[in-house]
């Protein structure tokens, strides 16, 4: 099929599929999926300016129907959600202006693409650790899998901190918290986002989890709560730039939105240890799929 | 629920994909096939224009599609068969 706007003839089926695959893998773990998506697209031959831009049109439509899905099976926590979104929004800004200031000394490409395979690696090795362990306590503790977390640590001790104004997320089992924790851990997804040019998606998921105490079911789908604003957003300013293929993304939602509702519905089926191990593999893909960009000297942005 | 043989699970899988893709397909003929020339030409008079309408495009039809799939999941009870039966395999809830 050609796809004018793009100037561009790929096959249909082709972008149905990227997007089925995609949208399993949003549907499931609460991400975008814009690190697998990116490359499938260019290997497709769409070329790279439209693949950002109509990556996060197509990512938009499948995160209503995943949130939608997550909302209807109660793991989506609207409150916090919208608190968040106040703070990855400025912190896609700074993130933006960060990058501006790296763009002067030349070392762009090398710095982000070192920084994300850094984070990337830990939030994988991290998470496999602390999954394992929490799969272990159920085993030998007897303890509810859904309460399972084996590192409770960080959220405990971010929860003790009193600065006011304190809300609570009931939605979330959280009594109380600090909103500043909250608009922080939005704030730093957001710097992330917005330097390291991704969604964000399995950096918000992990943090939700382990930094704010959230249960992994809710934070798959608050994550995805946020992601419908955070890449509609996006999409109407690459539009404006002319990097948006509306139909072509039309064409992958198609299928992302059947892979949207399965992942969706797939996570009633697993407890939350077990949906964070299966994560964990994740961001190493990611971090491998930057190295590879950085061996071939690719471009970030 | 009675349990099916994996065979049998994946292949209840694959025709529910496949009457997604039947479903699909006719809405790509009926109506993605046309748009092309619609949407090229707010992209080539005005890209806020084309901007506002390509996102609302996709959340037209993200509304849409989720109705239809969860219909299908629904009221045909397609999550009884194939999907459903393949994750109760891997079930640890």
């Amino acid at each position: 099929m050609y796809f004018p706007i793009a100037d561009v003839t790929v096959n249909p089926l082709l972008l149905m599929c990227v997007g089925f695959l995609v949208g399993i893998l949003g549907g499931f773990f609460g991400v975008g999926g814009g690190f697998l998506a990116g490359p499938m697209m260019f290997w497709t031959g769409v070329p790279m300016n439209f693949v950002v831009g109509t990556d996060l049109a197509h990512m938009t439509g499948k995160s209503i129907v995943a949130a939608r899905r997550h909302r209807a099976l109660g793991h989506v926590d609207l409150k916090l959600g919208s608190f968040m979104i106040i703070g990855t929004i400025a912190g896609v800004e700074i993130g933006a202006r960060f990058i501006e200031t790296l763009k002067d000394t030349g070392a762009l490409e090398e710095t982000i693409g070192v920084t994300y395979i850094v984070i990337l690696l830990i939030i994988s090795v991290f998470t496999a650790w602390e999954s394992i362990r929490a799969i272990k306590m159920v085993r030998t503790d007897q303890i509810d899998a859904e309460e399972a977390v084996g590192f409770k640590g960080l959220a405990k001790r971010v929860q003790a901190i009193n600065i006011p104004p304190m809300v609570s997320f009931p939605h979330s089992g959280i009594e109380c918290i600090s909103i500043w924790m909250v608009l922080g851990v939005g704030l730093i997804t957001g710097v992330l986002a917005g330097s390291l040019g991704v969604g964000g998606g399995f950096i918000r998921m992990p943090l939700l989890i382990y930094v704010l105490g959230i249960p992994t079911h809710v934070a798959v789908g608050t994550d995805l709560f946020e992601i419908v604003f955070s890449s509609g957003f996006g999409t109407i300013t690459h539009a404006i730039k002319g990097n948006v293929d509306i139909l072509m993304a039309l064409v992958m939602q198609t299928g992302a939105a059947i892979g949207a509702q399965i992942g969706a519905t797939a996570t009633r089926f697993f407890a939350g240890p077990r949906i964070r191990l299966a994560f964990s593999f994740l961001p190493l893909v990611g971090a491998i799929l930057v190295i590879f960009r950085l061996i071939n000297g690719g471009m970030m942005h | 629920m009675k349990k099916l043989e994996p065979r049998k699970l994946f292949r209840n899988l694959l025709i529910e994909i496949l009457i997604y893709s039947v479903l699909i397909f006719g809405y790509y003929l009926l109506v993605l096939r046309f748009l092309d020339d619609w949407l090229l030409s707010y992209f080539q008079s005005s890209l806020i224009l084309y901007s506002i309408f390509g996102l609302g495009a996709i959340i037209i039809q993200a509304v849409l599609l989720d109705f239809v799939t969860s219909f299908l999941m629904k009221h045909i009870k397609m999550d009884q068969f194939g999907i459903r039966r393949v994750l109760d395999v891997f079930s640890d809830r």
